[in-house]
């Protein structure tokens, strides 16, 4: 190698691990200083992202033996469809009840049970669209849940007018399998409504 | 001796060269009203708060039987442009917000009124609550009126910041221009534009090694802070400040490795 070269190869060498060690002397320092400061806004800012999971449709398998799902299916997706034919209702019905699912269809609320596991399930929608109608329904009327694991008809035995804090009303039991529906009550009216309109209707077993 | 004392003076040089850099970059950009502006206009901010503002605001206006009064005419995108920038005039000290929640209420009031539909003295209660509630939820969305205890010191802060940028970049200026002379007179130009070289290298070095590690450890891409539309500006601001922090650090590196090669040059010459 020229000697030019040589000179110049060791001269760029020299400066760039100088310029490296003045950096980490830096960077040393800036850690010193504000080190958990800055770790402490990282950590904030890191926890502050939020990652959309993909919702992908998972495939439902029922055990009959156990009266269970094997695999349940993913907050916000759509598992199956309820048929009220004395009000003419058809809709979708979805894990979840955010508003944002609300919009979509009827809200099946996560911490009650699914169709056919025995126990009680809570449904609610919005009462200016899906369940618009709901206090039309009358004991006897039959309701219809269809999900890709089969299908479950309830009859309608009780309806009642509750408060909103009432939950006690709303059981969620494993003791019999009562499908309960609600929606805000009065249908109509300003301001905000303390009651709610709710069905109950227990499964009919074929 | 002489060796030595150049290179803390080279080294004190990157400090103050990384310190005017930071100064300029935050004086031309946050600092400035024009910029976070533009990068409002960039990102559809107002069309992003428009739909998180109708997607609060609509169950509500629903369920409350607002809706009758046709209350979402009221909650325009103009509307939402007009009180952002009014908002962000603020934050620079151009404005106030005093009359935007009242004028709200107003218009919302009014509209009841128009509409001629009669209410009895309960409806007429509980549609104030209802309208209180709405023009609540509307200044927290877009004026961010929950967070005032925690952002009422910025715009105080900006006006002292503004007003010591410019003096600080004088006297950083001043100093940087002392060490280049006591370089200059030290060494004269042969080891000159080493030193030179060396601070630039270095400054190169962490404004490039401060992008890489802002991109590893720092989730940018998923950022989430109250909502999409104040997400997506700062992602865009931070985006943008890291990416010309990239290229000034790159800038700074090749004339680094430029003034070494000559300056190592200019030693064969001699």
């Amino acid at each position: 190698m020229p000697s030019n070269l040589k000179r110049i190869v060791k001269a760029t060498i020299i400066n760039v691990i100088v310029a490296l060690i003045f950096g980490g002397i830096i960077v040393l320092a800036g850690d010193l200083v504000a080190g958990n400061k800055i770790a402490t806004i990282v950590t904030l800012v890191n926890k502050m992202a939020v990652k959309t999971p993909e919702l992908k449709q998972v495939e439902l398998i029922f055990n009959k033996e156990a009266k269970k799902l094997d695999t349940y299916p993913l907050y916000g997706t759509k598992y199956g469809e309820i048929k009220i034919d004395s009000i003419n209702l058809v809709a979708p019905v979805y894990l979840g009840d955010n508003n944002k699912i609300l919009k979509l269809g009827v809200g099946h609320y996560s911490g009650s049970y699914f169709p056919g596991e025995g126990g009680s399930i809570l449904y609610a929608a919005h009462n200016n669209s899906y369940f618009k109608k709901l206090p039309y329904v009358v004991v006897g009327d039959l309701i219809t849940i269809t999900t890709d694991y089969g299908t479950f008809n309830y009859k309608v035995y009780a309806t009642d007018i509750i408060k909103e804090t009432e939950e006690d009303k709303l059981p969620i039991d494993d003791k019999e399998e009562i499908l309960m529906l609600y929606t805000c009550y009065p249908l109509t009216g300003i301001g905000h409504k303390s009651h709610r309109f709710v069905v109950y209707a227990r499964l009919e077993e074929d | 001796m002489k060796k030595l004392v150049s290179y803390i003076l080279a080294f004190i040089l990157s400090v103050f060269l990384i310190v005017f850099i930071m100064l300029e970059l935050v004086g031309n950009t946050v600092l400035k009203k024009e910029y976070v502006l533009d990068k409002i206009e960039e990102i559809n901010y107002y069309e992003d708060m428009h739909q998180d503002l109708v997607t609060e605001i609509d169950d509500y206006v629903e369920q409350s039987g607002l809706d009758e009064f046709n209350i979402k005419e009221i909650f325009t995108e103009e509307r939402i442009k007009e009180d952002v920038n009014s908002f962000i005039g603020w934050v620079y000290n151009e404005n106030s917000l005093e009359n935007i929640k009242s004028d709200l209420k107003l218009e919302i009031e009014n509209k009841l009124e128009d509409s001629n539909i009669s209410l009895t003295q309960e409806e007429k209660k509980e549609a104030e609550d209802a309208i209180n509630n709405l023009v609540s939820n509307y200044a927290t969305i877009v004026l961010y009126d929950a967070f005032v205890g925690l952002i009422r010191d910025i715009p105080k802060l900006i006006i002292i910041v503004n007003k010591l940028i410019v003096p600080a970049k004088i006297v950083i200026g001043v100093c940087i221009g002392i060490i280049l002379g006591i370089l200059l007179l030290l060494n004269k130009f042969k080891g000159f534009l080493k030193y030179l070289g060396v601070a630039l290298l270095t400054l190169g070095i962490i404004l490039v090694g401060i992008k890489i590690w802002f991109n590893l450890g720092v989730d940018l891409a998923n950022l989430f802070i109250l909502n999409k539309a104040i997400s997506n500006l700062l992602r865009v601001i931070l985006n943008d400040i890291l990416k010309t922090l990239n290229f000034r650090g790159i800038i700074s590196i090749f004339g680094g490795i430029v003034l070494t090669i000559i300056s190592a040059c200019q030693f064969r010459n001699n």
